[in-house]
């Protein structure tokens, strides 16, 4: 008979081996199911990736993102207009545009701001302060998303500016409306 | 007094069970998987203490064997044939007891094979949601979890099969090596007569 490798005290270790992971997996599966169903109920913020102006429309497109795990849905939009240099339009103010989009949870979901018409296209130098405003399942209060948007100076959207809008919308949203 | 604390064992093993069944159904809806878990586990335990009991008693009987104990042949032909009695008319008490545990192992073979292919269906649906081929929010974690509680005692009884293995081979060579010890002595006899 030949030399036997799977003596009982190497059957042990391989055991033990395999236990620890499968112990680890288990534990691990478990873990890791628990975080998965508080951060599913946990409201996120949501945060403004990019925003589009669509010549043809007369719009700017946002592309909002929903970190969070509930879905939260935008009920209404308004709007600032500030003129730029270039631009004989006058600055106006477009509120309470009730819409109903629903941002998904995880995603980034695009919603639509049509710019009051009749009105010149963008130029450059032209600004549209944006603000959504959202509410999620779990309370009866308004939240909301303030978002700067000047026209030509996409790739020019400095990290201090986007701190800046990130602060604003922790702002307004802590403090509701 | 036996017939007295079997009751009380039966009572209390009865009484376990009752409130087993009362946590997993109110825990059901707020942790499916653990529920999963548990119950694959419960359940394929129950399919597996044959294997587990059998390979581990075939691997003690093997290493009490080959340290030279006296082994118990009422016991392992127990397990072979239905009762001593028919035991005796298929004249197993006159077989080695090597043979007899060999025996055995072959009559676990069929549950083994049984069981290792449960617990592959089972990994190979787990492998499925996991890959997403097949994808469910609901039911890929419940799967998983079911895989996981199935797991453990399929761990157990390999483990257990390899040490039966090895003290049956192990048995076997002491067997083969005292015969050869006889033979030697035999003709070691011989050529002193002659």
């Amino acid at each position: 008979m030949g030399r036997r490798v799977l003596t009982p005290a190497v059957i042990l270790l391989l055991v033990a081996a395999l236990a620890l992971v499968l112990g680890g997996a288990i534990g691990g599966f478990f873990t890791e199911r628990t975080v998965a169903k508080v951060v599913a109920s946990i409201p996120a913020s949501p945060i403004v990736l990019d925003a589009q102006y669509n010549r043809e429309k007369h719009s700017i497109t946002y592309t909002i993102m929903n970190p969070g795990g509930l879905p939260l849905t935008i009920v209404e939009e308004s709007f600032v207009f500030t003129p730029g240099k270039e631009t004989k339009e006058k600055a106006y103010i477009v509120s309470h545009i009730p819409v109903h989009s629903v941002l998904a949870p995880g995603v980034a979901t695009q919603v639509e701001l049509k710019l009051k018409a009749g009105t010149e296209k963008l130029k450059l130098g032209d600004a549209v302060l944006a603000t959504f405003t959202y509410v999620h399942p779990l309370s009866s209060d308004f939240y909301s998303v303030v978002h700067p948007f000047k026209m030509g100076v996409k790739e020019g959207k400095t990290a201090h500016k986007q701190g800046e809008e990130k602060k604003a919308a922790e702002e307004k949203s802590s403090g509701g409306k | 007094m036996q017939r007295f604390i079997w009751w009380v064992v039966f009572l209390l093993f009865t009484a376990f069970v009752l409130l087993s069944i009362f946590v997993l159904t109110t825990t059901v809806a707020a942790n499916p998987e653990a529920v999963a878990f548990v119950i694959s586990l419960m359940g394929f335990w129950l399919f597996a203490n044959r294997l587990i009991f059998g390979f581990g008693g075939i691997a003690n009987a093997a290493s009490a064997f080959v340290r030279g104990e006296v082994v118990d042949k009422d016991r392992i032909v127990g397990k072979i044939a239905a009762d001593s009695h028919m035991g005796r008319l298929q004249k197993l008490y006159e077989l080695e007891v090597v043979a007899l545990l060999g025996m055995w192992r072959s009559g676990l073979e069929a549950f083994k094979y049984t069981y290792y292919f449960a617990f592959f269906i089972v990994l190979l649906i787990a492998t499925l949601f996991e890959l997403n081929v097949i994808s469910s929010l609901v039911f890929g974690p419940v799967v998983k979890a079911f895989m996981f509680g199935a797991a453990v005692p399929t761990l157990i009884v390999w483990g257990l099969e390899l040490l039966s293995n090895y003290y049956l081979a192990k048995a076997l060579e002491k067997v083969v090596e005292d015969a050869r010890e006889v033979v030697k002595g035999e003709k070691e006899a011989l050529s002193l007569e002659g």
